[in-house]
């Protein structure tokens, strides 16, 4: 199985603090990656790197051969990564629909964005009843739905979802893991961030733990589930 | 009743330039957090355009309609390419700097630039009258073709932006960098080059507010573009900084005022007007007319 995006060796900053030290890890085509840790380890720092809003001291990112590093935030979308933000981020002030646009900016294949778009629209019907409503008037889970959509909007090679349970009840977060599945099912690469181990865990092939900035472990899912260890600290025993 | 029309349409003129000046601060704050005080001397530096291509041209009075638009455009490109080099050479750099550091930044571009039109071309100028005036009388009210002229551009000129910030991709862009540049570059967006075509667009419309500002008050000078400038920064207030239809109704809003005061209380009262409503906005509703209300969830 070849790795699609593989990072080597990253290491980013802020200011002094040392936020990732030395990350290495490999997202593989056409499987689901799952990146754990607790707070403040490092995880959102390392999806805004991959996604250059930060610029790493040391390290490279490469998509199938090609560095990441260095280039802007926009022609990394280009290339084929996209991003569903911790926190959802979607713009409250646009409606559905526009944040849809917005995600196939770099796009201009007017066919195959209609049919990426009738695509969500049937992965997550209630986007479809809501798309002349403001984002922002949208419940935290259906925000959660937009965001990911809209960044499937670019059809991207490698999807980075950034704790897309954060703070939703266990029904939405069930459905939610069930459509990433999906879009693993469709052919696209998926990187999670998760603190909900379990349900991460389930879905994804590959595991790392993340822990102060450092990769701590690294296995086939199925193996970190069954870790003592890591039952202990992030499935709650 | 007469004497009202005539101050009506007396104050949507004055408005609708306002409205032109108005909506490049609105824009440019709405994507940087900025108070752009360069912004009138954007403005100054669009009525020198005209003045200087006219000049070579040689066009003088009664040069015609073809001449006059020429003059426009002129002015509006003139001041496109002058704000988006200002954008480039003195905020893009000072962007990850504190706002008052970006204030301090924009006092200086506007100094800069006063003292540079001061150097190269003195003050005072006489502008052409490019159309011949007339007045036309409309049922009793006397109405200037320069009024007529003035609510015609801006008109257009206002539904050409609604139509670019509502129905195309660049307009949408700028509205989502406006919510957050973060997240706008994570779609893909080139914000670097949204945020340069803010600066643009906002600037032409500063050259075309210029040009009709000549038309009736026909002095270049490189102090012009004080006054204008902050009675549209009072209409941004107004309106909401940051809300395009805000800064147009708060523009429109301040110039009636203004007209009105001017011609039944006392035109001494003119320019305190726009400093009264200010102060009232500031102290009753900061957020303006149309201020942002977004419904967040989080
Ligand atoms: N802008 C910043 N400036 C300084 N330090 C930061 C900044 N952003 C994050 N950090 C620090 O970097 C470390 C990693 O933060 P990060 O947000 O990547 O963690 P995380 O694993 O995503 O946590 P969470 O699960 O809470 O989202 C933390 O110690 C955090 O305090
Ligand atoms: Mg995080």
């Amino acid at each position: 199985m070849s790795a699609s995006l593989v990072i080597a060796n990253l290491d980013v900053y802020y200011g002094q603090i040392h936020a990732l030290r030395g990350v290495s890890i490999e997202v593989e085509k056409g499987r689901v990656t799952t990146l754990l840790g607790a707070n403040g380890a490092g995880k959102t720092t390392l999806l805004r790197t991959i996604s250059g809003l930060l610029s790493p001291r040391g390290g490279s990112i490469r998509l199938d051969g090609e560095e990441l590093v260095g280039r802007e935030p926009h022609e990394i979308v280009r290339r084929g990564v996209s991003q569903s933000p911790e926190g959802r981020q979607v713009f409250p002030g646009l409606s559905v629909k526009e944040n849809l646009d917005l995600g196939a900016y770099t796009r201009s294949d007017k066919v195959g964005i209609k049919a990426d778009f009738d695509h969500v629209l049937t992965l997550w019907p209630r986007l479809g009843e809501r798309l002349a409503q403001r984002a922002g008037t949208l419940s935290g889970g259906e925000q959660q739905m937009l965001a990911i959509a809209r960044a499937m909007m670019a059809r991207p090679k490698v999807l980075l979802l950034d704790e897309p349970s954060l703070g939703l009840a266990p029904v939405i977060v069930a459905g939610i893991f069930e459509t990433i599945k999906a879009i693993n099912d469709g052919g696209t690469t998926v990187l999670l961030v998760e603190q909900n181990a379990h349900l991460a865990l389930k879905v994804a092939h590959m595991g790392y733990v993340l822990e102060t900035g450092a990769i701590q472990k690294c296995a086939p899912a199925a193996e970190l589930l069954a870790d003592p260890s890591i039952r202990e600290a992030y499935l709650g025993g | 009743m007469t004497l009202f029309l005539q101050q009506l349409i007396n104050g949507l003129s004055l408005g609708a330039i306002y409205a032109l000046i108005a909506l490049g601060y609105t824009m440019v704050y709405g994507t940087l957090q900025l108070i752009n005080f360069a912004h009138s001397e954007v403005f100054m530096m669009g009525a020198f355009a005209a003045f200087l291509f006219a000049g070579a041209m040689g066009w003088g009075d009664g040069a015609g309609v073809g001449a006059a638009a020429a003059v426009a455009l002129v002015a509006m490109g003139s001041c496109a390419i002058l704000g988006m080099t200002i954008e480039r050479i003195a905020y893009r750099p000072m962007r990850k700097s504190t706002r008052l550091n970006m204030l301090i930044t924009a006092i200086g571009v506007s100094i800069f630039l006063q003292n540079l039109a001061l150097r190269l071309w003195g003050t005072n100028l006489t502008f052409p009258d490019l159309i011949a005036k007339t007045n036309w009388e409309i049922a009793g009210v006397n109405v200037a073709s320069n009024s007529v002229m003035v609510l015609g551009v801006t008109l257009v000129l206002m539904i050409g932006l609604t139509w670019l910030i509502e129905k195309t991709k660049i307009g949408l862009a700028m509205r989502a960098v406006s919510h957050s540049r973060e997240t706008a570059a994570l779609m893909g967006i080139p914000v670097d080059r949204t945020i340069s075509f803010t600066f643009a667009l906002g600037s032409a419309l500063a050259g075309a507010g210029a040009f009709l500002f000549l038309l009736g008050a026909p002095k270049v000078d490189p102090q012009m573009g004080a006054m204008p400038g902050l009675k549209a920064f009072v209409a941004a207030v107004l309106g909401g900084i940051g809300s395009v239809p805000g800064a147009v109704v708060g523009a429109l809003v301040l110039g009636l005022c203004e007209t009105f005061v001017s011609g039944y209380v006392s035109s001494t009262w003119r320019d305190a007007v726009a400093f009264c409503v200010l102060i009232v906005i500031l102290l009753y509703k900061p957020s303006g007319l149309f201020g942002k209300h977004i419904v967040e969830k989080v």
